[in-house]
């Protein structure tokens, strides 16, 4: 009479309480993955990259612009770069002329400089939101109350419904709990050797650690940015990959490279 | 109908601030002209005393001690001026206003709702001076015409056929001539009006250019003279009566909502989309308040318009003052042009791309064009000069590509920072640099790049730079430069940082 194995109707179960939570957006839209070097991105949702200090602000940059390339040549949709309000400390602004290094194309960039911490929450729902938009790129290193679980959670179901991929960076010392898909820790690593002159700082390389992830899994790579071809891959420490990396933590990546 | 204001800065500063007219002391306002106090406005007093616009205020202040000063402001003049003539609409709707203190009232066909021409003239020479402004006021046949009788005093109305035997008596100066071209007619003996009449049109054109004799046919109807709106009419809109007057923003909100929807089906079926909307609320008492909303592209989707609208009343909410209530609301298209049919549903492609300029439409109207911009390269060499940052709503540039052999940083500052560098050769890349009062040790660097100034700014030519790519011992990647070159442009170099590597 009970016949009916467990395992499949829990699975049923779970799956109807996933898009029930999910208030019912489409199944089709809810994102692909895909991969970058190591990493596994989900598209359609929000992820979070968050820098050790300022100073390592532009290799989240340089992070989120990889992601950004990456998505763009899928979909052929405009990043929204929004800038931090003024009051934190400023390392300027995006430049046209870097962007292509990592497959961006400045002609699909838009820029907002918004004024306070409300706009810029505004504006990045907005664009998260809006299914014209491939990225999302919100700047907001300065701990803030507004950003809290709820606004992200909302970043979040507008990323789903749409499609967008917003990303967050913030503060690694900026302890809020959000809901975002992944969270990314980064910090800036010597770069690798040039092979013409080794004075010379050759192809930047980050150390990049999955703190969170809602699927499961963990990982710490110490990953570099091809100029040349224009990949994201595993660094290799003395002429040698490491495969063993997705193991260690942040700290031991630092300890290596 | 010309209304003019001679003394329309004076006045209204005298409505302002009210102490300014007690006492009847001379009132001067006065401008900053090349570093000096230039008198600029004068008050009927100030003038009586033999003052003169474009005196120096020294020279003011000598013959008239008891003179009183202000600081002109043209900018609010010709603000406060507009929101006048908005109320000359209670005559007609074709208000014009090309420089303050002039302004043109079409009353053709009006003057019945009011019992004749002179009536309006009383009604509106009885409220200005009510209000406190000193004006002259005229009706003829044509707005050359009529200003000509204003400015020389005339007044009253002029019928159409005795324009010319009216005109001939009046000093040159009435036919809107700039003040150089009617001296030298004075000078050679042409003073009155009525001298043109029968000179060869010729040699006139010749000697004086072609704005006196267009002037004079304007003022005879000869020609015809197009004067643009105040408030232009549009083409397309919607609105709504209201027998009971609504008060509150929510239910005017509600009415845009409606009227999106009405005006968007207008455009849809005409093939036309809208790059502006406005809409207008009127109210009971004859005021009334304008709201515009700007996009990016062509629209005719209801729901992009309402939303548009929603945010800004949204804002607007303390500004606007329903006084008794509004009894009409009129959304109207501007700026329309033809739009692709079905472009919303055709392909996903062109959905996306709609999708997308709705998105900088509200990110504009709400955070200002300014705040939404897009990155436009530049054909320059000089990092600073490369690109640029051009409202997202802007029309597109020339498109120039980016040079890809060329290692630029992600990050730029937009005015490079003075940094303390110490290097171990004088043309070499520094060994370590402080910056914003951190010391930052170098581990590796890469360069020079060097970009010098481009030759055709040979005037106020910026040092050659030498750009180096450098990295601390963290591995942060900063692109610095000295100013300079070593022992040739500069003594003692300085050193800047501009920018970040990923």
């Amino acid at each position: 009479m009970f016949a009916l194995p467990v395992r499949p109707k829990l699975d049923a179960l779970r799956h109807r309480i996933e898009t029930l939570e999910r208030k019912g957006a489409p199944e089709a839209r809810a994102g692909s993955a895909f991969a970058l070097g190591p990493l596994t991105i989900a598209s359609g949702a929000l992820h979070e990259i968050r820098v050790c200090g300022w100073r390592d602000a532009p290799a989240a940059s340089g992070l989120a612009l990889a992601i950004s390339g990456k998505i763009a040549a899928r979909t052929r949709k405009p990043v929204v770069f929004i800038r931090e309000p003024r009051g934190y400390i400023s390392i300027g602004r995006a430049y046209a002329c870097g962007l292509s290094s990592f497959g961006v194309d400045p002609k699909d960039v838009i820029v907002v400089s918004p004024q306070s911490a409300k706009e810029a929450l505004w504006a990045a729902e907005e664009a998260a939101g809006a299914s014209g938009v491939g990225v999302v790129i919100l700047e907001f290193l300065k701990p803030h109350g507004l950003l809290d679980l709820t606004a992200t959670r909302r970043l979040q179901l507008a990323a789903e419904a749409s499609g967008t991929t917003p990303i967050f960076l913030r503060s690694a010392g900026d302890a809020k709990p959000s809901a975002a898909r992944t969270r990314w820790r980064i910090a800036a690593a010597p770069s690798a050797p040039d092979s013409h002159d080794l004075k010379a700082s050759g192809n930047p390389r980050w150390r990049v650690e999955l703190e969170k992830c809602r699927t499961g899994g963990r990982g710490a790579w110490l990953l570099e940015w091809d100029y040349e071809t224009g990949e994201l891959r595993e660094a290799a420490v003395h002429g040698r990959a490491l495969p063993e990396m997705a193991d260690r933590s942040f700290e031991e990546i630092a300890a290596v490279a | 109908m010309a209304v003019l204001f001679p003394k329309w800065p004076t006045d209204r500063l005298k409505k302002s601030q009210p102490s300014l007219d007690q006492g009847g002391a001379p009132l001067a306002l006065y401008e900053r002209a090349q570093s000096a106090l230039r008198l600029y406005a004068l008050d009927a007093a100030a003038e009586s005393l033999g003052l003169f616009p474009g005196q120096a205020l020294a020279d003011a202040r000598a013959i008239c001690p008891h003179l009183v000063a202000v600081e002109a402001r043209p900018l609010e003049d010709a603000k406060a001026f507009q929101k006048l003539c908005a109320r000359f609409m209670r005559y007609s709707p074709a208000v014009s206003v090309q420089r303050t203190g002039e302004a043109f009232v079409d009353v053709t066909g009006c003057e019945r709702l009011f019992g004749g021409e002179a009536a309006i003239l009383a009604d509106l020479a009885r409220r200005l001076e009510a209000a406190g402004f000193s004006a002259k006021i005229a009706v003829a046949g044509t707005p050359g015409a009529a200003f000509a009788f204003a400015a020389a005093g005339v007044g009253g109305v002029v019928a159409a056929p005795e324009t010319k035997a009216a005109l001939a008596p009046l000093p040159i100066d009435v036919l809107r001539i700039d003040a150089v071209a009617a001296e030298r007619l004075r000078r050679m003996g042409l003073k009155r009006v009525g001298q043109l009449y029968d000179m060869p049109r010729a040699p006139l054109t010749a000697r004086f250019g072609k704005e006196l004799l267009m002037r004079l046919d304007q003022a005879l109807a000869r020609e015809t003279e197009a004067l643009p709106l105040l408030f232009p009419a549009p083409h397309d809109y919607a609105e709504m009566r209201f027998a009971e007057p609504i008060s509150s923003i929510d239910a005017a909100m509600e009415s845009a909502r409606k009227l999106a929807g009405d005006l968007g089906e207008t455009l849809l079926k005409a093939g036309k989309g809208g790059r502006r909307f406005e809409l207008t609320l009127f109210r009971v008492d004859n005021q009334m308040a304008r709201v515009s909303v700007r996009t990016s592209a062509a629209t005719n989707s209801p729901a992009h318009i309402a939303r548009l609208f929603d945010m800004r009343l949204d804002g607007l909410r303390s500004d606007i003052d329903a006084g008794f209530g509004f009894e009409l609301v009129r959304l109207g298209a501007f700026e329309t042009e033809k739009t692709p049919a079905l472009q919303h549903e055709a392909f996903d492609r062109a959905a996306a791309d709609a999708a997308l300029s709705e998105l900088k439409d509200r990110l504009s109207n709400r955070l200002g064009a300014r705040r939404v911009c897009r990155l436009d390269l530049k054909d320059s060499h000089l990092p600073e000069h490369a690109d640029a940052l051009v409202p997202a709503t802007a029309p597109p540039a020339a498109a120039v590509d980016a040079d890809p052999g060329l290692r630029r940083p992600v990050k730029i500052l937009s005015h490079p920072e003075e940094i303390e560098a110490l290097a171990q050769i004088p043309d070499g890349p520094p060994a370590r640099f402080s910056w914003r009062r951190v010391s930052y040790r170098l581990v590796r660097a890469s360069g020079p790049e060097r970009i010098a100034d481009e030759w055709r700014r040979q005037e106020n030519a910026k040092p050659t730079r030498d750009y180096y790519r450098v990295e601390d011992e963290e591995g942060r990647r900063y692109w610095i430069y000295r100013e300079g070159l070593y022992e040739r442009e500069a003594g003692t170099p300085r050193w800047f940082l501009h920018g970040f590597f990923a």
